[in-house]
């Protein structure tokens, strides 16, 4: 048994003891002590997660709050806190239980201007303090790999040939409907589409033949191997893990989504605490393992500050509503 | 016909409103919605649907009541509850969800400890439920220690959910 | 596959599986507290192991809760997990008539049959099975999901029109939220709180749990039924492989293959192979009232599901529930994506997680083979403190599940709800059902109709959904043939059983 190993085994065997309830002594992390009031953060910072756990905006929060404890850029750590479903709406008023001064925090994507697009729950940009973008990851469109189309242009010829020939399984009102409606406004054509609400049930759609085209994370795209065939990337730039793969810009289409990681704390919060996050995430993005981290999974690391972040949030939000409309 | 009957008699036809009203807020909630868009079912039509059979089944139920109450040829009256219960037993039946309501709404609204708040509520359940004696209380209260200790040390401290 | 068993015999490998599914069952039998809520908050823990531990931790507990499950469906009519619903319907009654012993053997009998059928769809022929899965679409979901509808009917007893209300009533509380068609809010009456619509877990453990305390609480209190103990051995025989195999084998192979449609769950492969049972038997009066086929059928398909729904996780990256959507978080985070390329990548991980599956299903029976005298003990507990615990247990459970106090006030309404639609006599199988099912069933209907122009004639070129819906028209047809005339007169039941 390897060092690793037996240190991993030995923390397990801590936790399950406490999770068991017998072992009363034993606490693995910093409880909610009353530090001296100046210092900020006096406890665990609460980071709500509009998502179950498990997925990229679950899994990139706790990735940046396990480094931020580690090399103590905060003295407290980040406490995930998952509030799903709703479009939002519940992690918003999860938030709003919380504190305005600098423990809750929320980590989102622009998801979040979608459901504000849409009108989904009693709230928009205004109830939030942006502190920045922790990279992000943008998506691909593809199809089956034994597709006969073999390029984006392929792809719309042929719907402009015959419209509405194609199948894209999109979950109505998410991101998957919205890039592939700018995209289909831009170049003029129009898909079908079938109700698929996540990741899974695109792939599963895809894959089974009742879809002939879908959005991925470029990461579930490559995660397939060979059953998949992406036609276009809708990031600024090529993604160095596909270097082959064509943008929508160069293609001459008007379309990008980058689904940055964002971090925001409600209005209100003061700024001396807001930076003192915002600094530490600055830190924590630029860190060799999570680089690393973010290479592998096709994500981009970069840092945008608050201000900047929220900027470009009310530009991407204005380009959303168009497309929101359509759909009433 | 025996007082059972009447009672289930009259239960049937508080099932019955029950159910249709719940059917007039789904045939309300079901205007509002918008035409269909992308398929021709849209939103409103699964409410409809359902809001349509509620009334059937419920005019169904009441119908059976009616052709009961005929055959029997009494007149249905409110029927008059058999006080056997006593003491505590009266007031279980509201006092438990009471507790309840109580307990949750502290945790909610007013963001009450975890701990002292389920101290509190296992020993009122716990004299509510058993005996109102000194012995009791104090089980209940160790009791009561003990389980909110644990799952608030779980899951603050172990699975990062905050219950306070 | 060898080198996967001797992985997984490490020491650490075997720890961490016999944590996990011991956890797993002792939460799993937790009213309030289900495998998927486990397995959600020990997420994070397993991002300080290693990837193999971490996979046989989650394994471990995902059988383990779901087979816990069934210890609280059966002693106290409260499904400790979704899964388990159908258990509560002749479990219970079993147990009522002084044979708890014997339900709760035959239940682990079954689970373990079960997951050990579904083991070598998994093991033998995966990616088979995966393939022939991905070409359901939605006409082929909405033609299954219809058909286990439909079955609703076959489960209600007593009179016919409450069954049925109770079953449209639980679908009409389905509706609010936020339409997964549309994107947009539907009978929320602009309340926020109700753009997440009702979560299945707060009105399964109000409709349930909470509804059958308050009931119990209501009378006085009962010492508890107080089953006797006997001494000596477990009551299985070898003659119930003979009465019951055939069974298990069925419903086996019906919850393998329910789980490996994604998007389904173990509640429905468990309902649907009950109700089949039910169909087939010689004596469907029996169903309902303490008859061991019908818990046999139940708990052999939920196990069954697992593995089922392990299928297209691993050889496609497609999680099936939320669950399995959580494991494949706990392999993200070690830099490992489930897909076709994970045999290739990381086999240890692949093949790791099939040798898992079935060590935990042994792990399972060994573990509640020897506790289960102790077991069915907890109905000898005294009544207030088991009633109080379980009350804190179901309300910081339903918090739990996404930290919201919506939840508990959801499950507190549901349990009133619950309450009430049984001294009408409505059951709340089918309530509970038709909560489940009708979302999945309408999602899939519009899907399938968006995806064709609004051609309902599509659905002739489906030979599997006009299969499923061909089913469903017959078990709609038969019963109300031959009962038709007696289902209106039915009496009004008298609160139902207990």
């Amino acid at each position: 048994m390897t060092k690793m190993n037996k240190r991993t085994l030995a923390t397990g065997v801590g936790a399950c003891a406490l999770l068991l309830g017998s072992s009363f002594g034993l606490t693995t992390f910093a409880g909610k002590t009353d530090a001296h009031a100046a210092d900020f953060p006096s406890k665990p910072i609460e980071v709500v997660v509009p998502f179950k756990p498990g997925g990229r905006t679950d899994t990139v929060a706790r990735l940046l709050g396990k480094k931020i404890q580690e090399k103590g850029w905060l003295s407290q750590p980040f406490v995930i806190v998952n509030a799903a479903g709703g479009g939002g709406a519940n992690a918003v008023s999860r938030m709003k239980r919380g504190d305005t001064d600098g423990h809750t925090a929320v980590h989102w994507h622009h998801q979040m201007l979608i459901s504000i697009a849409m009108g989904l729950g009693n709230y928009d940009l205004s109830a939030f303090r942006s502190l920045g973008y922790t990279g992000g990851g943008s998506p691909v469109w593809a199809v089956r790999a034994d597709s006969p189309f073999n390029s984006l242009e392929d792809v719309v010829n042929h719907l402009k040939k015959e419209p509405r020939s194609l199948v894209e399984a999109v979950g109505i009102g998410s991101i998957p409907h919205f890039v592939g409606a700018m995209l289909s406004k831009q170049g003029g054509f129009e898909t079908r589409y079938v109700t698929a609400n996540s990741g899974a049930d695109r792939l599963r759609l895809l894959l089974g033949g009742t879809a002939d085209i879908a959005l991925f994370a470029a990461s579930e795209y490559t995660a397939q191997g060979k059953g998949l065939k992406a036609l276009v990337y809708f990031g600024k730039e090529r993604l160095p893990n596909l270097p082959d793969l064509p943008t929508a810009l160069e293609l001459g289409y008007d379309v990008s989504w980058a689904n940055p990681n964002w971090w925001l704390v409600p209005a209100g919060t003061p700024d001396a605490e807001a930076d003192a996050i915002s600094a530490a995430l600055e830190k924590a993005i630029a860190d060799p393992d999570i680089i690393k981290y973010f290479k592998a999974n096709t994500l981009q690391p970069y840092w945008v500050p608050g201000a900047a972040a929220m900027e470009d949030a009310k530009k991407q939000l204005s380009s959303l509503k168009p497309i929101a409309e359509t759909i009433n | 016909m025996p007082v059972s009957q009447q009672k289930a008699l009259m239960r049937d036809v508080y099932l019955a409103i029950g159910s249709l009203l719940l059917a007039g807020l789904l045939f309300y909630g079901a205007m509002g919605l918008p035409a269909p868009r992308f398929e021709p079912m849209g939103s409103a039509a699964l409410p409809r649907i359902l809001g349509g059979l509620i009334v059937l089944l419920a005019l169904m139920l009441l119908f059976n009541v009616w052709r009961k109450l005929r055959a029997a040829g009494v007149p249905i009256s409110e029927a008059k509850s058999s006080a056997d219960v006593q003491g505590l037993a009266k007031i279980r039946p509201l006092g438990v969800p009471a507790c309840l309501a109580l307990y949750v709404g502290a945790l909610d609204f007013l963001q009450a400890p975890f701990v002292i708040s389920t101290v509190v509520l296992v020993v009122v359940l716990g004299m509510l439920l058993s005996k109102p004696t000194l012995r009791t209380a104090i089980i209940f209260t160790l009791f009561g220690v003990v389980i909110s200790v644990s799952i608030n040390l779980v899951f603050t401290h172990f699975l990062f959910v905050d219950l306070d | 596959m060898w080198e996967a068993f001797q992985t997984l015999f490490q020491v650490d490998n075997l720890f961490f599986l016999f944590v996990g599914t011991s956890v797993g069952i002792v939460v799993g039998a937790i009213p309030g507290l289900t495998a998927s809520m486990l397995i959600a908050l020990t997420l994070p823990l397993t991002f300080h192991m290693m990837p193999v531990n971490a996979v046989t931790l989650l394994i471990g507990e995902y059988v383990g809760g779901i087979s816990g499950g069934l210890i609280t469906a059966i002693l106290l009519r409260m499904p400790g997990t979704p899964a388990s619903i159908v258990t509560t319907f002749d479990g219970y009654p079993m147990a009522m008539n002084g044979q708890p012993q014997r339900a709760l053997a035959l239940g682990i009998m079954a689970s373990v049959v079960g997951g050990i059928i579904s083991w070598f769809f998994l093991a033998g022929m995966s990616p088979l099975l995966a393939k022939f899965a991905l070409q359901f679409g939605p006409w082929e979901y909405f033609g299954l999901v219809m058909m286990a509808l439909v079955m609703l009917a076959a489960l209600t007893q007593g009179s016919v029109i409450k069954g049925l209300l109770g079953a449209v009533l639980g679908m009409a509380f389905a509706l609010p939220g936020i339409d997964s068609t549309t994107g947009r809010g539907r009978l929320t009456f602009e309340i926020d709180s109700l753009l997440s619509g009702f979560g299945l877990l707060p009105v399964l453990i109000g409709a349930f749990a909470i509804s059958q305390i308050l009931k119990e609480t209501a009378a006085p209190i009962a010492p508890g039924p107080g089953f006797k103990l006997p001494k000596g051995k477990l009551p299985v025989y070898w003659k119930d492989a003979r009465n019951h195999g055939a069974n298990m084998a069925r419903s086996g192979v019906i919850g393998t293959w329910i789980g490996l449609l994604p998007g389904i769950g173990g509640n429905i492969a468990a309902l649907v192979s009950y109700t089949t049972t039910r169909q087939l038997s010689k004596e469907p009066e029996k169903f309902g009232s303490g008859h061991e086929p019908g818990v046999v059928s139940g708990e052999t398909a939920n196990n069954a599901s697992i593995g089922g729904a392990l299928i297209p996780l691993i050889t496609m990256g497609i999680p099936g529930s939320v669950t399995e959507a959580i494991l494949i978080g706990a392999l993200t985070i070690h830099s490992l994506q489930p897909g076709p390329l994970l045999f290739q990548n990381a086999p240890e991980i692949a093949y790791g997680i099939i040798a898992a599956y079935l060590v935990a299903n042994l792990l399972m029976l060994a573990l509640m083979w020897s506790t289960v005298r102790y077991i069915a003990m907890i109905t000898q507990l005294p009544r207030p403190g088991l009633l109080t615990g379980i009350l804190v247990f179901c309300v910081v459970g339903s918090y739990a599940v996404n930290n919201s106090y919506t939840d508990v006030w959801v499950m507190l309404a549901f349990g009133a709800i619950g309450l009430g639609l049984e001294k009408c006599g409505v059951p709340l199988g089918p309530f509970v059902i038709g909560f489940v099912l009708s979302p999945i069933c309408e999602e899939k209907l519009r899907a399938a109709l968006m995806m064709s122009d609004g051609n309902v004639a599509d659905v002739l070129t489906r030979p599997y959904a006009l299969l499923f819906l061909a089913v469903a028209l017959l078990t709609l047809c038969l019963p109300l043939f031959a009962s038709g005339k007696k289902a209106g007169l039915a009496p009004p039941s008298e609160e139902g059983k207990a």
